[in-house]
């Protein structure tokens, strides 16, 4: 029953370096980094100027959905960039998508918590303000009031799951993982375990999120994760003066399948999801455990069920968000892990590029692997002038190595630590 | 390989009111609130209540209750699996949803867009990213219990405890763990409230409670309270263009009828009446925690779980756990009495 390999035969992404994954590799082998002035929202007064936004205007993609889809797309930035990612995979999944069976099919998705963009809303705001401090009440109240089971603000987060399901015929479950940081990370480890018991064939399985909004703004900015704008604002994961992180958004997701279904339609192969790891702090909620023993252990339960050692490792795509505490107890846990190997494996981050996008960071992170797997190269943490750790191969630029096999990390508040193990199939 | 329930814990509501939401469109609800168990020796510390909704505070003590009793060493804790369902994330309404207004309220007319935003900045809660954390519940559960092994946290309508007692299941079939946590709280009140009725489509006579109910699942039989002899859920996709409820239970329930049926899925007095008829027309015996308490959201299943335990005698020894969530999605759990 545990047999089964279970490979990515499909991915897609929309990602402020990206818009499509296969605009990755250009991004990424450029050193374009998405690290701007919000445009979004007005941010003066507030002391958090910069994100790693997606500025284009995608709703051209999406122009062929209902005006009910569209009107939800634009109160809420994660339902807009799901449905725009979607889109961009449509024209060329068509084909692999006759292909399932629908009670064979699931889709598990991680989603970041939901955060109205109330900046959109100002002026209804005003005309709603009264003596019961009832007027986001009223707004919601109004806004919902519709025939369908769609909200335009406030949607359970199952709405993801369920818009990708219909789309793609999956009757076999819609699944909402909730987990901050690890939500799309540990979406592809559960759906690595649904193949791989027998339950499904396939699995589309990513994320979206976004933080580009007034309020998740501050509200990370205060708990102190994103630097204001008195300091150097580059993101710079594994350096000596890092800052913080960078706030960003993305949505996307990979198709998973068994070996069976993959030989059974002669499919091409891109990557093989070699097992995961997957741990609890069991610290406090908001700080991570120190001594790291959580965070090794997913690390090392990684290795173990890929059935890979540490030597074969050819990069290591870490979580690095720029903050203090979680760049360097990060070093200091794959050290713990991996032993003398560690100080060999060439590490970098690349939220410096595309910023954090919380539930969404384990797809997107997932999807420029898989990219810099094809084109055989390695990305640098950019921003990166004074290592943290100068036993550690923390690269500063990109090199042209292929990547056979690779860790890719997420850790999230709350002390969750998941780990993917990826082998390249791509010939 | 046959799963066992061989623990479980729950907090039920014992306050219930009527909360008025929009004034102006004179919508409310029915909601039922958990009494905190402050002089527990398991109650959170104050520092972490801050940041603490309600159903996770009595989540924390109940679980650290039913682990106590069971006598699990901290080395067996720590290698548990935890699989959470919540449902919203925000309660306290003053403190998240009137607290925008407040802002706005301070607003005057002479200032410019800067001056706002400042204020916007300054008045907006500093751990307001804390407090509405989707996984606060796995993650507090974890501080205060130890457990350190696989987890996720499934949400956020009802069906996700399904999800989470699936997970577990396939969990103890891959891991050599005996041992897996299933828990689920509902925090309801009013932010559950705008979510879920825009979704139904119902705006009043609605009925709904926090609450918690947690279940230890194990590959042995030993002390066993039941087995879980089948699980099974609806394979059709919801329409998120229309609300109407279309009952399939039937489709999902055994050849062998269960003993009594216990079920849930309505938020009002009429949707409950509905189910209710129809069950009765399949000629089962049912009952459920709707009469009492509303509905429990993402602690439905648990609850009815834990219900249907708790009712097993010497005629009833199989009983179907029967949820809906706002979706549409139905699914099925049969328990057998050991």
């Amino acid at each position: 029953m545990l047999g089964n390999k279970v490979y990515v035969i499909d991915y897609e992404l929309l990602s402020p370096i990206a818009i499509g994954a296969d605009k990755v590799i250009g991004s990424i082998q450029s050193n374009f980094h998405a690290n701007r002035p919000i445009q979004r929202f007005d941010t003066a007064g507030i002391p958090f100027k910069n994100a790693a936004e997606v500025i284009e205007d995608f709703s051209n993609l999406y122009e062929s959905e209902s005006d009910r889809i569209k009107a939800v797309c634009f109160a809420d930035r994660i339902f807009e960039l799901l449905v725009g990612c979607y889109h961009l995979a449509a024209p060329r999944m068509s084909k692999l998508t006759e292909l399932f069976e629908p009670e064979r099919t699931g889709i598990i998705m991680g989603i970041g918590a939901d955060v109205t963009q109330f900046e959109l809303f100002e002026d209804q705001i005003l005309s709603l303000l009264s003596e019961d401090n009832k007027a986001i009440i009223e707004l919601f109240t109004k806004l919902n009031d519709s025939n369908d089971r769609l909200n335009s603000v406030i949607n359970p987060y199952d709405v993801y799951a369920l818009f990708l399901a219909n789309k793609f015929n999956a009757s076999a479950y819609q699944k909402s993982i909730l987990t901050a940081c690890v939500s799309s990370t540990q979406a592809l480890g559960m759906a690595y375990d649904s193949i791989k018991t027998g339950e499904v064939d396939v699995v589309i399985a990513g994320g979206a999120d976004s933080l580009v909004n007034t309020l998740a703004t501050i509200a990370f900015g205060k708990l102190g994760v994103i630097p204001d704008d008195q300091v150097d604002g580059r993101c710079k994961p594994f350096d000596l003066n890092r800052t913080g992180a960078l706030a960003g958004e993305s949505a996307g997701f990979a198709i998973l399948a068994s070996e069976a279904f993959v030989e059974k339609h002669q499919l091409e192969k891109k990557a093989q999801v070699l097992g995961y790891g997957n741990t609890l702090d069991a610290y406090k909620i908001t700080a991570p455990d120190p001594e790291g023993d959580s965070m090794t252990k997913a690390i090392e339960v990684a290795m173990s069920t890929s059935g890979i050692t540490a030597d074969q490792l050819d990069y290591i795509n870490a979580h690095g968000t720029g903050t203090r505490h979680n760049d360097h107890l990060e070093l200091k846990c794959l050290k713990r892990a991996l032993g003398e190997h560690a100080f060999t494996i060439p590490i970098s981050s690349t939220k410096s590029r595309h910023g954090h996008a919380i539930a969404a960071a384990g797809i997107q992170e997932l999807c420029i692997l898989l990219e810099c797997m094809k084109h055989k190269t390695i990305p640098g943490n950019i921003n990166l002038d004074l290592p943290c750790e100068t036993d550690m191969n923390l690269i500063t630029a990109n090199q042209s190595k292929e990547i056979k096999y690779a860790l890719t990390n997420n850790f999230a508040f709350g002390g969750i630590n998941t780990v993917l193990a990826i082998k390249n199939e791509m010939k | 390989m046959n799963k066992y329930i061989t623990a479980y814990s729950q907090h039920l509501p014992s306050v219930f009111e009527y909360k008025e939401v929009s004034t102006l469109r004179k919508t409310g609800f029915h909601s039922g609130k958990l009494e905190l168990n402050k002089d527990s020796k398991y109650f959170p510390e104050r520092s972490d209540l801050k940041i603490m909704r309600d159903d996770i505070a009595a989540c924390i003590v109940v679980i650290k209750e039913m682990l106590a009793d069971e006598k699990f060493t901290a080395n067996q804790i720590e290698s548990m699996p935890l699989y959470a369902a919540n449902g919203a994330f925000v309660d306290k309404p003053e403190k998240h949803l009137q607290r925008m207004p407040q802002i706005y309220n301070s607003f005057k007319p002479e200032m410019t867009v800067e001056e706002k935003r400042k204020k916007v900045y300054k008045m907006s809660p500093p751990l307001i990213a804390l407090e509405t954390l989707t996984n606060s519940s796995m993650s507090f559960i974890a501080q205060y219990v130890g457990l350190k092994s696989q987890n996720t946290t499934f949400g956020n309508t009802s069906i996700g405890a399904w999800y989470a007692l699936k997970q577990a299941l396939t969990q103890l079939e891959i891991d050599t763990e005996n041992n897996a946590i299933v828990s689920a709280s509902n925090c309801g009140d009013t932010y559950s409230f705008l979510t879920n009725s825009g979704v139904l489509g119902i705006a009043n006579k609605w009925r709904e409670s926090a609450a918690v109910g947690n279940l230890m699942i194990s590959s042995s039989p030993e002390n066993a309270l039941c087995r879980i002899t089948h699980t099974a859920h609806d394979k059709r996709i919801p329409n998120l263009d229309e609300t109407k409820i279309k009952r399939n239970w039937n489709d999902l329930l055994p050849k062998e009828v269960a003993d009594l049926i216990i079920y849930s899925g309505a938020f009002t007095d009429a949707v409950q009446e509905k189910d209710k008829t129809y069950i009765e027309s399949i000629g089962m015996n049912a009952v459920s925690l709707f009469d009492k308490y509303g509905n429990l959201g993402s602690a439905n299943i648990t609850l009815s779980v834990i219900t249907g335990i708790e009712s097993f005698n010497e005629t009833v020894r199989t009983i179907d756990i029967l949820d809906r969530d706002v979706y549409g999605r139905e699914s099925i759990i049969r328990i057998e009495a050991c």
